[in-house]
């Protein structure tokens, strides 16, 4: 049956040794390294930043267990590594080159800018700020709406932003 | 006509939940966004009541969509295709007498020639996954259809991540 041969190849097991070899080299990278330890890093480490047992920990490293998605974030967040890179292990590409200019309403425009001042009180970085206005223009540049529905759209967007915790 | 094969409806809230979590929805499909020349996920699930929510890197395209009547009109929404837990290219899920409506305001507006969606079933729900690139190269062309197994993964763990903002 092809939906079932489609569940099985969503297997975790696949993923399992391929994340221990990257969090082992994440946690090089972050200076959790040890000498004595035959995995060549820092087992309590990791179990210290994380909070998860040691025997769990143990096991991620060995390629015998994979972590839950959030567990996964969380270590990427201690690791300072992206759960992309930890999952898959590509970098990742820049895909904003394809369009560089955006066309976009002015009325809209002004509109975010105007709703947007909030967002420069939160503590997040200026750079992560652009890319989101950034991105929230091109959504409404794309989205077949009058203006009274986008405004609707910019303020729902914007107040994701303003009661989401940084990271 | 019985839950099984009724057909889907999207989700009252559909299309403000579109943006609604925005800043959430787009740190985590960023982790996955240029892995094989991806540059559009987006997750639906259809609920045990047979509502469909989305969450989007591109939400434009899916409000373009739901906004006006021609979601009816591509297989992907419908139980026919997403209950065979199988995928597709997007092109062959167009109705044909609407093919080229689809075909613009999935693809051409958003420059994907590129498509393929991704069927999954968890526990009483079903799941879309889809993913576009913007590069028309043979080696994109192969990795979606050869790489297929990646794809399922990288969905899962948007879909995992999202997961309690369709609850």
């Amino acid at each position: 049956m092809k939906f079932r041969a489609a569940i099985i190849t969503m297997e975790k097991v696949d993923l399992t040794k391929p994340f221990a070899i990257r969090l082992r080299e994440a946690m090089i990278r972050a200076g959790f390294n040890s000498q004595r330890s035959v995995s060549g890093v820092n087992i309590d480490k990791l179990a210290e930043i994380t909070g998860y047992s040691l025997q769990i920990c143990r096991k991620y490293l060995r390629g015998q267990a994979m972590p839950d998605p959030t567990k996964i974030m969380d270590i990427a967040e201690k690791l300072q590594v992206t759960p992309g890179w930890l999952l898959f292990g590509e970098s990742i590409r820049d895909v904003s080159t394809a369009q560089p200019h955006i066309t976009i309403n002015r009325n809209l425009l002004h509109y975010i800018f105007a709703q947007a001042h909030e967002l420069y009180n939160a503590h997040r970085s200026q750079e992560e700020i652009a890319d989101f206005l950034h991105d929230l223009a091109v959504d409404i540049s794309h989205i077949h709406a009058n203006e009274e529905q986008s405004k609707k759209i910019i303020d729902l967007a914007l107040s994701s932003a303003r009661h989401f915790r940084t990271a | 006509m019985n839950a099984r094969t009724q057909n889907a409806m999207p989700h009252p809230d559909y299309l403000d939940k579109l943006f609604a979590h925005k800043n959430t929805v787009d740190k985590v499909f960023k982790d996955v966004l240029g892995l094989y020349d991806i540059n559009h996920v987006a997750v639906s699930q259809v609920n045990e009541n047979n509502e469909i929510l989305s969450f989007s890197s591109t939400p434009a395209l899916e409000f373009n969509l739901f906004s006006s009547h021609l979601w009816q009109f591509d297989k992907t929404y419908q139980p026919s295709w997403y209950q065979t837990g199988e995928s597709a290219s997007w092109q062959t899920l167009y109705v044909p007498h609407h093919y080229d409506e689809l075909y613009y305001l999935k693809q051409m507006e958003h420059h994907y020639p590129i498509g393929r969606s991704f069927a999954v079933k968890f526990e009483n729900t079903h799941v879309i996954y889809s993913i576009a690139s913007k590069k028309d190269t043979a080696q994109t062309h192969d990795d979606f259809i050869n790489q297929q197994a990646c794809f399922y993964r990288i969905g899962e763990y948007c879909s995992k991540t999202l997961l309690p903002l369709f609850l």
